[in-house]
Formats: C-alpha cells, sequence, structure tokens
C-alpha cells in the first residue's frame, strides 16, 4: 500500500474528530440488580468521512488498500467517589469497511466505477448497502449499549463515557486517532 | 442482444430478503443476467431470469448464518500484474485467460495431461467417451507441458508454484514421470497428482517413481467407505495408500459429494483418513457441480452446498466437528497481509470468493479423538490480531517490534491445557509466520489432518463474484490461464474448444497408437482377489465394468 505521507493525508486526519457522545441509561430486560444498562451514541465527522469516497475506493482498491479498520474503547468513568477513574472497560470493539469489486449491475459498470464497500460490524455482520451515504451512515455512526454490573456500579452516581477510536494509514488518509468524553449522566436506581 | 441486460423488476416485485445482487449466467445460452442472492427459511439461493429461457433459481448456500460468518472474511486478491488478455471492461465468462480483470493469482495450476480414463464414472465431466460426435483424445507433448508450465512461472507479483497433474486419469500417460520432472524442472515446488489410485495399487512401485520424480502428494479421488458410495476405488484404496506409505508419498483423499448419494458417510471418510493419518494429510470434500441440463427436481435430488456437508460432518461425528470449527478460504488473508507487511513482498494469497471453499485442522489426541483446531486456538481472535498488526506496521511502527510483540500474543491465542499432547502450535504458527516458506506450511500441516471443501461451480449456481476470483486454473497450449468455473462451467467456450484444437478424433488415435481406447479400463483385478465379489455394482464405474468382464468369463 502506498502511504498518504502527503500533506493532504495528515490535514484529513488532523480534521477527522468525534462528535457529541449521547449516552442514556435504558431499561427493559435488565434487572436494577444485574446492573445498569446504557445507550451510547456517537459519530465520526471530517476528515476520514470525506476522504471516504467512492472515489477513493477505487483508488485504494487499486493500490490493494482494501479494508478500513475503525477500532475504537469505550470506558464507564466516574467522577469523584472512593475509587476514581474507570467504573468499566475500556471495551475493545472493531467495525471496518471492506472494498471490494461488485457485479451489482445496480453499482458498477465493470470499468471505472466497480468497487464498492461492504460494512462490517461489531458483531462480525456484513451489510451491503446501495447507496454511498448509507455505506457512510452504517460505517461511521456508532450506537452500543453497555450493560455495567451492578457491582461495579455501586459507589457511582454520576457517569461519563469516554471514546477513542483510531485508524490506520491508507492510500486515502493518514493514520490519526479521536477521543471524545459524553456529559455526566445520573444513574437511576 | 446486449451482452448485460437491464434489472429484470420483476424479481423486485416478489419481496425477496436481497443479501447482495451479483450476475450470473443462463444456464440455457449464456447470457450474462442480474442475479439476486436472497435468503429464505435460514438457506440462501440465488435466482435470475432470462428473457428468453425465464427463470432460474438454485440453491446457494445450505445455512444463511455460515453465509453470514464467512462472507464477514471477504478480501479480494492482487490478481496478476502480467495478464495474457487484457480488456478495458469485465466481461467476464468470456474472453478467460487470465485477464486483466482477474482478482487472484494461481493458486493451484491444473495441466490435463489426458482425457483418457481407466473409469467411466456417471458424474464425471471429464473423460474422453467413444462414439460421441466431437470425441478427442488430448494429450498434450512434453514441450507443451514445459511452456504450460513457464506461463505459470511468469505470473507476476506470485509465480505459480503449484501443479496438479490431472485429466482424466494421468497415470494412463507412461511417459508421466517425465512429465512430473518437466514441471519440477521449471522451478514449481508443489506438484500433486490427481489420480483414482488404481494404477498405484495394481502397480505400488509407481508411488515411488511418482516422488522420485517430483510428486509432492497423491490427489486421490474417494468418494465413500462402502462399495456402494464408492465403487470408483473401494476395492484398490487401501492398496494404494499402502503403495504411498511405503513411498512415503503424501496422500490428500478427495470425496465428491452428492446429496442422497454419499452425504451419509462423510464422518466416515474422515475416519478413513484418521486411520491413516500417518500418509493422509488432509480430505477434500468437493460437494458436485451438476454438469449437462438436469431438472429442477434432479438438482434438488443431487445439490448439496458447503454448509450441508458441515452440518453433516458435525452430525456424524456425534459433535467432534462443530460447524464453527470451519472458516472460509480467504480468512487466511490476514496471515498473508502480516506476512507482505513485514517482507514488502507480495506473497501467495487465497483470496477466493468464501462461498467458494472452506477448512479446517484436525488433531489427533490420546484418546484416539479428532480435536479441531478452534478447541484449542481462539482463529477469529487471532486473524484479527494479525490484522491489527499489519495495520501497525503499515502505519509506521517498526516491524521488529510489532513482531517481537507477536511472538508473545500469538501464543495467547492458543489454550495450551486443551493443546493435544506432543503439539506446540503457537510455535509452529509464528515458525510459519517467520520463515512463510513451503517446508514452514509443510510442518504445519503434520501432525494434523487438513478437511477442507471446495465447491466448484456449474450453470445453474454459477456466479460472476466467484468467478472473477477463482484462484484454481487451467494451464492450457495456447499460453492461457483459464479459471476452473469457466472451463468446465462452460466447456463449449473452452474445455471442448481446447481439447478439439489441440487433441485428435479418437478413430485416429486408435489407429496411431494401434490401441483401442477401452483396452485401458479397468477390468476390476484386485476386486477379484477380495471377498463378496457378487455384491450389487453401480452401473457406470469401474465396478460395472468387472460385472461385465466376470459375466463374459
Amino acid at each position: 500500500m502506498e502511504a498518504a505521507l502527503d500533506g493532504d493525508g495528515r490535514e484529513l486526519s488532523r480534521r477527522t474528530s468525534l462528535g457529541p457522545v449521547y449516552v442514556s441509561q435504558t431499561t427493559g430486560e435488565v434487572q436494577p440488580e444485574q446492573g445498569v444498562q446504557l445507550k451510547v451514541k456517537f459519530r465520526l465527522q471530517g476528515g476520514l468521512v470525506d476522504a471516504f469516497s467512492r472515489a477513493t475506493w477505487q483508488t485504494a482498491y487499486e493500490a490493494h488498500d482494501t479494508s478500513l479498520r475503525l477500532l475504537y474503547w469505550l470506558a464507564v468513568k466516574k467522577k469523584g467517589g472512593l475509587r476514581r477513574g474507570n467504573v468499566a472497560g475500556p471495551a475493545k470493539h472493531l467495525k471496518k469497511a471492506t472494498l471490494y469489486w461488485t457485479r451489482n449491475p445496480d453499482l458498477t459498470d465493470n470499468a471505472t466505477n466497480r468497487i464498492w464497500a461492504m460494512v462490517i460490524d461489531e458483531e462480525k455482520v456484513p451489510h451491503v448497502f446501495d447507496s454511498e451515504e448509507k455505506v457512510k451512515e452504517a460505517l461511521f455512526s456508532f450506537e452500543r449499549r453497555i450493560l455495567v454490573p451492578a457491582s461495579l456500579m455501586s459507589q457511582a452516581d454520576e457517569v461519563r463515557v469516554e471514546v477513542k477510536l483510531k485508524w490506520g494509514r491508507h492510500s486515502f488518509i493518514e493514520k490519526g486517532h479521536v477521543s471524545a468524553v459524553s456529559d455526566r449522566l445520573a444513574i437511576k436506581r | 442482444m446486449a451482452l448485460i441486460e437491464l434489472v429484470d423488476e420483476r424479481n423486485e416485485k416478489k419481496g425477496l430478503n436481497v443479501i447482495r445482487k451479483t450476475q450470473s449466467i443462463c444456464p440455457e445460452c449464456n447470457r450474462i443476467l442480474p442475479a439476486y442472492v436472497f435468503e429464505r427459511e435460514g438457506k440462501v439461493f440465488m435466482t435470475r431470469t432470462c428473457p428468453v429461457h425465464g427463470e432460474t433459481e438454485e440453491l446457494y448456500y445450505g445455512s444463511y448464518q455460515m453465509y453470514l460468518k464467512f462472507s464477514s472474511y471477504w478480501s479480494d486478491g492482487k490478481g496478476t500484474k502480467a495478464p495474457n488478455v487484457k480488456m478495458e471492461n469485465c466481461q467476464c465468462p468470456a474472453n478467460c485467460g487470465l485477464c486483466s480483470n482477474h482478482l487472484s493469482h494461481t493458486g493451484l495450476s491444473n495441466i490435463i495431461v489426458t482425457n483418457r480414463c481407466d473409469l467411466t464414472c456417471w458424474y464425471c465431466f471429464f473423460y474422453v467417451k467413444k462414439g460421441l460426435e466431437g470425441a478427442y483424445v488430448y494429450e498434450p507433448t512434453l514441450e507443451q507441458v514445459r511452456l504450460m508450465t513457464r506461463t505459470l512461472r511468469a505470473e507476476r507479483p506470485v509465480p505459480g508454484n503449484s501443479v496438479q497433474i490431472t485429466g482424466g486419469e494421468p497415470t494412463l500417460r507412461e511417459d508421466l514421470p517425465e512429465i512430473i520432472r518437466a514441471i519440477k524442472g521449471e522451478g514449481v515446488d508443489h506438484i500433486q497428482l490427481n489420480t483414482n489410485g488404481i494404477s498405484i495399487a495394481l502397480h505400488p512401485e509407481l508411488a515411488r517413481a511418482y516422488k522420485e520424480a517430483g510428486v509432492s502428494n497423491l490427489y486421490m479421488s474417494y468418494d465413500g467407505v462402502s462399495p456402494k458410495t464408492n465403487p470408483k476405488n473401494h476395492w484398490e484404496s487401501e492398496y494404494t495408500v499402502d503403495a504411498c506409505r511405503k513411498a512415503g508419498l503424501g496422500v490428500v483423499l478427495v470425496p465428491t459429494v452428492i446429496k442422497s448419494i454419499n452425504d451419509h458417510e462423510l464422518y466416515d471418510i474422515i475416519r478413513f483418513g484418521r486411520k491413516n493419518i500417518d500418509i493422509v494429510r488432509a480430505v477434500n470434500f468437493q460437494p458436485v457441480s451438476l454438469t449437462g441440463r438436469m431438472s429442477k427436481k434432479d438438482r434438488e435430488k443431487y445439490r448439496i452446498t458447503i454448509p450441508d456437508c458441515i452440518q453433516r460432518i458435525e452430525e456424524q461425528s456425534g459433535g467432534e466437528i462443530t460447524q464453527d470449527s470451519w472458516f472460509p478460504v480467504p480468512s487466511c488473508s490476514p496471515i498473508t497481509h502480516f506476512i507482505e507487511s513485514l517482507t514488502h513482498k507480495a506473497q501467495y494469497e487465497l483470496s477466493i470468493h468464501f462461498a467458494c471453499g472452506a477448512g479446517t485442522y484436525v488433531y489427533l489426541d490420546n484418546h484416539g479423538r479428532l480435536v479441531p483446531i478452534t478447541a484449542f486456538v481462539d482463529i477469529k481472535g487471532m486473524l484479527e490480531y494479525l490484522d491489527e498488526a499489519s495495520e501497525d506496521i503499515n502505519s509506521g511502527t517498526n516491524k521488529w517490534f510489532v513482531l517481537a510483540r507477536a511472538a508473545g500474543r500469538i501464543n495467547s491465542f492458543v489454550d495450551r491445557s486443551r493443546q493435544p499432547e506432543g503439539l506446540n502450535l503457537g510455535k509452529l504458527l509464528f515458525d510459519a509466520l517467520i520463515r512463510h516458506d513451503y517446508s514452514s506450511i509443510g510442518a504445519f500441516h503434520q501432525k494434523s489432518l487438513f478437511l477442507g471443501m471446495m465447491h466448484f461451480q456449474d450453470k445453474y449456481n454459477q456466479d460472476e463474484e466467484r468467478l472473477q476470483r477463482c484462484d484454481i486454473h487451467y494451464l492450457t497450449p495456447d499460453m492461457r490461464i483459464i479459471p476452473f468455473c469457466s472451463f468446465n462451467v462452460i466447456p463449449e467456450w473452452y474445455r471442448d474448444r481446447i481439447q478439439k484444437k489441440y487433441g485428435v478424433p479418437v478413430d485416429e488415435w486408435e489407429k496411431r497408437t494401434g490401441e483401442k481406447l477401452e483396452a485401458k479400463l479397468y477390468k476390476g483385478e484386485l476386486r477379484r482377489r477380495r471377498p463378496g465379489l457378487n455384491e450389487k455394482v453401480e452401473p457406470g464405474c469401474g465396478c460395472a465394468v468387472i460385472q461385465q468382464s466376470v459375466s463374459n468369463v
């Protein structure tokens, strides 16, 4: 793979950021004695999202750069109390896009426009979408449910969720990493 | 008539749970059509509609869950940078050769040395039949074999390094040792001999002769453990295996799996491999390709896919070899990519379509049980780790630092407490990653049985996305390299044309050689030495020939 060492690649990497991290407490199948279930939502924005387009899929593929891996960690943190720092995590997750030569007649002319991206989610389930926008939405938007065991939550009344995300060097962007923290969430018991 | 038809909107209205769209051909007229791969009742099907011949729906993959798991390992290869056919636009399956749009270099190349055979199996599509119009005996010369091998070795960025000598029955060629030496002389490391093994059973000294000439292993047809399921070489295979044992020549068992015929004996075949694990290296199941015109009812009777075989093995083995033990062939890609990131050199890569093949390793423990590699190695975790390590190196991290870290991490994926005694898989894996040569891969194969699946396509389940990634190719005397599933799926464009162009009509061959084609048919000499001579035999195979000769007597 040819490295994106020029200024554009680094600039794109610098311009990548995480949008606000939304955390909410969800109820449902989880009993209070089991723990607290949190729903975390966030979105990647800027350089990487812009750079990962159908035009770059083609050039990346030709450089045999066929996979974009987004590795991220979620950690539940608390403020104050006897034990500071992480309540749970960091838990590692992987979402990736695999570039491939599609033979879907709706998506390819089998000549200049032929590369498509399949999104493999955190559960290793592949998804094939029929538009570039849907591919990007699925790849760069994140939603996870975290179950924090009651034993770990006992002393935390307020928590925040920290997200760290990294990607490697590609033909269309330099390697980079971003992080963000959610607002505090008061835990209901 | 347009080469590529517009999408048939009628299919859109069926409310299919479409997984992906691809292209296929009409089994009647070979027209390229848009095709829908869809899920129904936990299985995966493919459908397409020809404006002239109507709809063809076919079972594509026997398990939707396995389809999802396997497709997550999709990984396109590097292809070949020295194509023989340059094309601007992709026109699969026309003009194969390889073309500039093919996505896999040659993983295994086939050289047909004869299309004569000593058996006449009813499901086989590849032997010359006397009396048929246009029947040609095809036997390339030694010089043609050399030139074909040079074409393979000229592939870039990865020169082809693996040849299967095939037929017909290649051992009918008396100059086979010379052919083997010629291929070896061109620098090919791996040569396997695709055979029914009968010649070797009859003449055990051939095993040593072939090994000394350069054959790495026998790729032996073995369709079942009873005369009914394996009329081909049931009585002979023990002799063949024994001859190979004495010669130190490894054996790969190759069952063609046909639903309702031999799919109830898959684990028994593995047990035969286990019994001979000192010399049997692998069992490579091949779900049948349905050739010729076949009604939907017959296709449903015989069609079996990779997940179906995997499920049957789990059932028949009582859970010894579970479905989770299996991974698709392209799951090897993280290993290749890791080695490439270390060496900055293109490596041999198995980048076929996930639906084409699957495999696992099983190890014999002290209790005589077969233990799948997944019972003591976290394969999924290890592959993910290798992807991560490759990315680190490609992103600028010092490769020696990554390698040192990998040495420790790879062991952490192996549960030593569950590892069969005497095996140090962590070391074998690390050696294979560091040395990444033919011998280290050979070491990895020892003390184990590789179980593989390879499902070649036919006109009913043909998928252009699969064909474009095919890495099992044929070398032809016109210096082309043709994917298996073009060569055999559309024989009128490839196989038959080649054999006609470079072969001679049967009558002429008989005149030229003074031999009759049927003179080499196997007459069951070994079976006559065994009890149970009058058991019922299947028509159309070697045993039928025996029966006939016995009746004549």
